[in-house]
């Protein structure tokens, strides 16, 4: 069972899809761009598709399936696009129950960022989830530090988390701050572990166990070296 | 991945990595470093959520500012040690990071202070200076001397050490810790990996104290993951390994013993072991009886303090080799081995026997198979009850006895040189020891009707059985290795193997061959006729096979039990305040414990009759016992008890309790 689905009660499940959905349809969209559809219709679909997910029960069939969410997702909405069913009736299936909406226009905004190679669908589809799952966990981040007052610390201090591209330029962010070096240290040192925290957390939300955080994990990097 | 845009937007690159930077890189960091400081931070220790996930070099590079760190050099469960610089004292230390989810609580943070600043004030060239320590950002850490060499597991890595290296090392190893046992201070981890080798061929001790920082309450915390990871049980006391028993410095003085044994023969004294210089053919056999005393099970009868083993060592050095009389009874050993398993001693006919007659430890209460028994004794075989013509060796020296306790008797006496010679009943051929009956350190026969068949533990660890084997009884899997103890029904056969598990033979139709499937780690069996009998490592006692007189009914013990016996249809367990729990056939009273029964600390069940011996050696019978069984020279160190006949094996020392009445037959 997914750990995200893994919700007693119905309306905790449909909270975790919606969820999920708002987390990870960018990647789905994307997918459906590539395989050639319109903006128009890969809205629909994608919409359609989240409909279909609740409709048809796709995320109890999650319960048997062992696996990894993003598998899961593709997978299925492989199986949402071959139906002709769904074809015919997605616009006007989906118009009745969206779940969730999506802004057309800011969609392609971001489709166009996407790399213009010749990748696969599948291939940017995962690239795709692997950069989603870094957006949404440094969204979290930032929105705790902007909860708490110190959204300028976190503009300041976010470069640190890729590390290497920052270097130990303390001295320089610390007057840049404000604050004394060994502060600056200690700030950088918790931002890092919290982004860590929350990472762990995003994945596990996506695989069946605990176990598998770091597996996939391993993977998601080397979608990103490659 | 080529990029379109090339003219308007210049391609910008991570200068860490030397990816291009994606126009669509998260808060516009390369997406690569990024998942890579992730994974780092997320794996590095394989970490679940609330796992110890030690900070990394450049991490630390935080938490320390006024340190340059250089590199982590170490990592375990327990925490982590980096190499570092401090530039203002222009020195190179160590910095050691804990594993501590309690950190953050109060009442680790005291005894944390309590007891760094206890070890602050070591001050002693064999131990491993401490220079500050405190907590940063929910991480407890020592600073403390960097010593330059290598570690004494490395050193033992390459082959056993000379003896005046290994003496030399194990000197310093004394003083050191002499110096804080005075102060009343226990390193309770004492293993190779924490004796430093510096470069200059000093020895230091290093983490002193800090198992019991990690782990404070051990006893609530055996079988957290924690613990499982905190461990270096090889080298632990069995009294550490028992919940709640007070750990004093003698726990050192049996690890000291652990490492001594392995600098001298590159083993570690586990399962059945050799006296060391068995292992180390130059080896002055003087020297075993120093290290066979440091891992005495009972900490009473080790070194009362370190200073003293490193006296008996220097002694046993300088003092010439043994003359050739001592030789030769030494060499009368040569086949044997200690036993680890002290529960396992005298179980359902499973006798497991000792290395030195002057090793006197009753049958230890600390019952796991990390224990060296050193528990029974070569003695004198006396014949309590019974025809002493018929039994060959009456009077002699053994090691130890057994008699099948069926219709037909017969039983087997193994002798000093390990190998074995049987009487009685040979209808099976169970008297004519076959091929390969040599180098045996433990016999044992069956109990019920029809019992005719033996077995043998070899001291390799592998089993030789004979005699009846209508039902296989007498046919030890082919692959049958790494034996500690052996029990035999009367149709059925018993072996534990070292890593705790039951491997059973024999007829299939009682049940008691059929060991469950789910059995956790064992650390003693015994046999009944038709039913078998494990002590799990946990404490609990399991039984399978026949029920009908109540043998499978476990009762509820009021205290953990050390050590167990069953006869061929009760059950005896001892726990571990010294009383007897019996349970089973009760046809002969043999489950009527007296009453009036002082704690004990050895117990026999065999046929239908039951025993025990307690510390001063006075001996206790109950249930269906030979009339005769009165008068007997000195304490029991075995017993032998068949369906007519008693035997003993006595030591010079001890008393007839002459008031004592038991239970007695009508």
């Amino acid at each position: 069972m997914l750990a995200a689905c893994d919700e007693s009660d119905a309306g905790g499940a449909a909270v975790a899809l919606e969820s999920l959905c708002r987390a990870y349809w960018f990647p789905l969209y994307v997918y459906i761009r590539r395989r050639g559809h319109s903006p128009e219709d890969a809205e629909d679909l994608t919409q359609g598709y989240f409909a279909a997910l609740i409709e048809r029960d796709y995320l109890s069939q999650a319960d048997r399936t062992k696996g990894r969410l993003r598998s899961f997702l593709l997978t299925t909405l492989k199986h949402f696009l071959a139906d002709e069913w769904s074809k015919a009736g997605a616009q006007k299936r989906g118009a009745g129950k969206i779940i969730m909406s999506i802004d057309a226009a800011q969609a392609e905004e971001r489709y166009a960022l996407e790399p213009a190679d010749e990748a696969s669908p599948d291939v940017l589809y995962e690239r795709r989830w692997a950069l989603t799952v870094l957006d949404n966990v440094l969204d979290t981040l930032r929105q705790e530090y902007v909860t708490s007052g110190k959204t300028e610390l976190f503009n300041v201090l976010q470069k640190f988390l890729a590390w290497n591209s920052a270097g130990t330029a303390y001295r320089e962010t610390a007057a840049q701050l404000n604050m004394k070096e060994s502060a600056v240290r200690v700030a950088i040192f918790r931002l890092r572990r919290r982004y860590g925290d929350l990472l762990r957390e995003a994945v596990a939300a996506t695989v069946t166990s605990p176990d598998e955080v770091p597996g996939e994990l391993d993977y998601l990097l080397s979608l990103l070296k490659s | 991945m080529a990029n379109e845009s090339t003219s308007a937007v210049a391609a910008s690159v991570c200068l860490a990595c030397g990816r291009a930077l994606p126009r669509n890189a998260p808060a516009g960091l390369c997406p690569a470093c990024l998942m890579q400081e992730g994974v780092k931070l997320v794996t590095s220790t394989r970490a679940r959520p609330g796992d110890f996930v030690p900070p990394t070099a450049e991490e630390m590079t935080l938490l320390f500012p006024d340190f340059e760190i250089l590199a982590l050099i170490g990592q375990g469960g327990m925490g982590a040690v980096y190499q570092a610089v401090q530039p203002e004292l222009d020195r190179i230390v160590a910095i050691k990071v804990l594993a501590s989810a309690t950190a953050s609580d109060p009442e680790f943070t005291e005894r944390f202070r309590r007891e760094a600043a206890t070890l602050a004030r070591l001050d002693h060239p064999g131990i491993v200076k401490l220079f500050d320590y405190g907590q940063r950002e929910g991480f407890a850490y020592f600073v403390m001397e960097f010593v330059d060499g290598m570690d004494l597991s490395q050193r033992i890595a390459n082959g056993p050490l000379p003896l005046n290296e290994a003496f030399a090392i194990a000197s310093q190893l004394c003083d050191a810790l002499q110096h804080s046992h005075e102060r009343s201070v226990v390193h309770r981890d004492i293993k190779p990996g924490n004796v430093l080798l510096a470069a200059d061929g000093g020895v230091k001790i290093a983490d002193f104290g800090l198992a019991r920082l990690v782990e404070p309450d051990a006893a609530d915390h055996r079988l957290t993951r924690t613990r499982a990871t905190l461990g270096t049980p090889r080298y632990m006391a069995p009294e550490q390994m028992t919940p709640a028993s007070d750990i004093d410095h003698r726990a050192d003085i049996y690890s000291v013993g652990v490492v001594l044994y392995e600098m001298l023969t590159g083993a570690l004294p586990a399962g059945h072991f050799d006296p060391p210089s068995e292992k180390a053919a130059l080896l002055n056999p003087r020297i075993d009886e120093v290290v066979l005393r440091a891992l005495n099970a009972e900490p009473a009868r080790r070194f009362a303090t370190v200073a003293e083993v490193k006296n008996g060592l220097r002694e046993a050095i300088e003092k010439p080799a043994p003359t050739r009389q001592e030789r030769a009874r030494t060499l009368a050993f040569r086949a044997f081995v200690v036993s680890l398993v002290a529960a396992g001693l005298g179980v359902g006919g499973a006798l497991l026997w000792s290395v030195r007659d002057r090793t006197k430890t009753a049958g230890s209460s600390a019952a796991n198979e990390l224990t060296p028994a050193a528990a029974s004794t070569t003695g004198q075989l006396v014949v309590l009850n019974g025809d002493s013509n018929s039994i060959p060796l009456a009077r002699e020296k053994a090691v130890a006895i057994t008699i099948a306790a069926a219709r037909d008797e017969f039983g087997l006496v193994l002798k000093p040189d390990g190998t074995v010679i049987g009487w009685g009943d040979n209808r099976f051929g169970q008297t004519n020891m076959p091929a390969g009956v040599n180098n045996v350190v433990a016999i044992a026969t069956g109990q019920g009707t029809r019992s005719a068949h033996a077995l043998a533990l070899r001291s390799d660890g592998t089993v030789v059985g004979w005699g009846d084997n209508t039902f296989r009884q007498a046919r030890p899997p082919d692959d049958l290795k790494h034996v500690t103890a052996i029990a035999a029904g009367e149709l059925h056969s018993l072996a534990l193997t070292q890593d705790g598990r039951i491997v059973a033979w024999g007829n299939q139709s009682s049940g008691a061959a059929s060991v469950p499937g789910d059995l956790p780690p064992v650390q003693a069996i015994a046999a009944g006729a038709d039913f078998s009998l494990a002590l799990l490592k946990d404490g609990r006692v399991m039984a399978w096979g026949a029920n009908d007189s109540g043998q499978r009914q476990v009762p509820h013990f009021p205290a953990r039990v050390v050590e167990i016996a069953s006869g061929a249809r009760h059950s005896l367990a001892r726990l571990e305040d010294g009383r007897i729990v019996a349970w089973g056939d009760n046809s002969n009273q043999q489950c009527g414990v007296p009453a009036n029964l002082p704690p004990v600390t050895r117990i026999f069940a065999r046929g239908d009759a039951s025993a025990a011996v307690d510390a001063t050696g006075n001996f206790y019978t109950w249930g269906k016992i030979p009339e005769k069984l009165h008068r007997f020279p000195g304490p029991i160190r075995e017993l032998a008890i068949g369906s007519t006949m008693w035997l003993g094996l006595v030591t010079e020392h001890g008393r007839i309790d002459e008031s004592f009445n038991g239970h007695r037959p009508p």
